[in-house]
């Protein structure tokens, strides 16, 4: 694949499935079920079965990332990661974003569940991302978590 | 500047760091270089200062580049930093703690020298292994 299908295929990672869908899933009597079975439909187009997701001092595999993208649909419903900067070559795309949203729901942070605050979320995030015959085989996050967790209440701030 | 030469300006970089050769590294960064660091800015004095305290706070602070990704003027990279607390930094007082954190760095080069970057720094993960917040 050329530089440029994998920058396309990283983009359509950063979609999600949008605010309108994961408001409607929230009406419905089990939301994390439809986020979770919509994400997993998505995440399959997109990633390699042995896909593995690096960072918040672990790894997940394609089931236990697609149960955290649920969630996070679930803490910030008008999520999105505006991209800055993007930077690939050969099978690598790095890709500079924002993490914004409100915290409207329970969110998987690495301090913990946390619950709704109502704050406006904003935070830089990075993510390098390794892909392999049209689809991301690996991805390391690194985030300014100490934003994050200022954001959402359980840090004071400086 | 080739992509090659890119990487190798930011190879050059922290080798410099890991062997202490500050003067010679901050000559690497352009006047005008500016750190956009977890949403805050810093200028070349600035950026200056804050390598020159963490050297002395982590003596033995090494850097290990994990990752490169190189395109036009931009190359980004996921670098980690292992070491121990022996002075004090940022308020801390010296704790004897042992640092390892992985940040990632997006870098705009210009005429062989760093114009611009922008990073993103797990901070949370610092302050826990500093014992300044509690593990979850």
């Amino acid at each position: 694949m050329s530089i440029k299908e994998n920058k396309e295929l990283v983009r359509r990672f950063f979609t999600g499935p949008g605010e309108k869908f994961i408001r409607q899933a929230l009406k419905t009597a089990n939301p994390m079920a439809v986020l979770t079975e919509r994400t997993r439909k998505d995440f399959e187009k997109l990633m390699t079965p042995d896909f593995i997701a690096h960072g918040m001092g672990g790894e997940a595999n394609l089931d236990y990332y697609v149960q955290i993208n649920a969630m996070m649909c679930m803490g910030m419903p008008d999520m999105s990661f505006p991209v800055k900067h993007m930077v690939a070559e050969g099978e690598y795309v790095a890709v500079f974003c924002n993490t914004c949203g409100t915290h409207e729901g329970p969110m998987m942070t690495p301090n913990g569940i946390v619950q709704r605050t109502g704050n406006k979320i904003k935070f830089d995030s990075v993510y390098f991302c390794r892909c392999d015959k049209g689809k991301i085989a690996e991805i390391w996050g690194c985030h300014d978590t100490l934003t994050w967790m200022q954001q959402v209440g359980v840090m004071p701030k400086q | 500047m080739s992509v090659k030469e890119n990487k190798a300006l930011v190879r050059q970089m922290y080798e410099l760091l890991n062997r202490r050769e500050l003067a010679a590294h901050f000559k690497l960064l352009a006047p005008e270089f500016v750190e956009h660091d977890n949403d805050r800015d810093m200028s070349l004095e600035q950026v200056k200062e804050y390598n020159t305290m963490f050297s002395a706070a982590f003596p033995d602070a090494t850097s290990t580049i994990e990752d490169m990704v190189a395109e036009g003027d931009r190359v980004a990279y996921r670098v980690t930093w292992r070491g121990t607390q022996k002075g004090d930094f940022m308020g801390i007082p010296a704790t004897g703690k042992k640092l390892e954190i992985t940040n990632t760095t997006i870098v705009k080069l210009a005429g062989g020298k760093w114009s611009e970057c922008w990073a993103t720094v797990d901070d949370l993960r610092f302050l826990q292994q500093m014992g300044v917040i509690p593990k979850k």
